[in-house]
């Protein structure tokens, strides 16, 4: 399966500065370095409203706005409803999965993952 | 006389009750203000002591990978010059153990979420001491206002008192005073 191409623009959301750089880093292993950082949802948001993004990689859960918010929020925006999210979260009960395929995740990932994890994710996201 | 004498007894023994009830009091109340606060400071410590040891973690890991991928691109531009056989295989079993050493990097890295899923631990033991030191809270001020005539709304006001008392970093005696003497204590 084809991975998206590597210039796409990223937006990592997440509150912990080294799940961020963790992510960035098996991006840019995968090719990936057109990448943004956010710390929480209302930070992402704000981002998105500024700046074209091609995907988004998000936490549940983080202050001030949490990674379910913030992707019903994109899906209720008209300019970013169709924007790829892909949720990255230690919640892994089946409800949480539900809940985040019902609020409009494309695909979800539950840490600690390996880079082909995420890989996988992402070709299957754009495909 | 003696009608008197009882009296004075069982005034002697309110006293001594409610000194008891005082130091009951001031007891939850002092420690509440210092153990929790400690406690959570040092829940926070850790949180912030994970985070700046992943991040030297990850510099340290970021530098062999940055070693590596050099490795690879000079192993790969010697290999272009097409080299004699025993030196091609050198360098193709150094490119092969190259490429091992990145992957094994990206491993730890992947590792390194530990200090995230640690974090969230952390974050709910906050939490559960947070929701501590509020029982506690409700602790006090029932036992405060047992017995005393107090309307909702004063004992509402009393509770957002010693709220605000325990939301501090810590209370010293003074404010611990000033709490009882509100109550008539």
């Amino acid at each position: 399966m084809p991975m998206p191409p590597t210039d796409i623009r990223i937006l990592i959301v997440d509150d912990m500065s080294t799940m961020r750089r963790i992510i960035r880093t098996i991006l840019n292993q995968l090719g990936y370095t057109n990448i943004d950082e956010a710390e929480n949802g209302k930070q992402a948001l704000a981002k998105l409203k500024k700046e074209k993004f091609d995907f988004v990689i998000t936490d549940w859960n983080m202050p001030e706005m949490d990674g379910l918010t913030l992707v019903k929020t994109i899906r209720s925006d008209p300019e970013l409803k169709h924007l790829p999210v892909l949720m990255v979260t230690a919640e892994a009960k089946k409800e949480n999965v539900l809940e985040a395929l019902k609020a409009g995740v494309n695909n979800y990932i539950v840490k600690p993952f390996t880079p082909e994890v995420l890989k996988e994710k992402m070709e299957k996201i754009f495909k | 006389m003696k009608e008197l004498e009882g009296i004075i007894k069982e005034l002697l023994e309110n006293v001594k009750e409610l000194e008891n009830v005082i130091e009951g009091i001031k007891k939850p109340v002092a420690e509440s203000s210092q153990l929790l606060p400690a406690t959570a400071k040092n829940i926070e410590d850790v949180m912030v002591f994970l985070e700046q040891t992943s991040h030297a973690i990850m510099n340290l890991l970021e530098k062999i990978q940055s070693n590596s991928n050099e490795i690879k691109q000079d192993v790969e531009f010697l290999l272009s010059l097409n080299p004699v056989q025993k030196v091609r295989e050198r360098l193709e079993n150094i490119k092969a153990k190259n490429d091992d050493t990145l992957n094994t990097l990206l491993e730890l890295y992947t590792h390194m979420s530990f200090h995230d899923l640690a974090g969230q631990q952390l974050k709910t033991v906050l939490q559960v001491l947070e929701k501590v030191k509020n029982v506690l809270l409700d602790v006090i001020v029932s036992q405060v206002t047992a017995g005393k005539e107090l309307d909702e709304e004063q004992k509402s006001t009393i509770k957002g008192k010693v709220s605000e008392l325990l939301s501090q970093d810590r209370i010293d005696q003074e404010d611990v005073d000033k709490l009882l003497e509100e109550f008539g204590l």
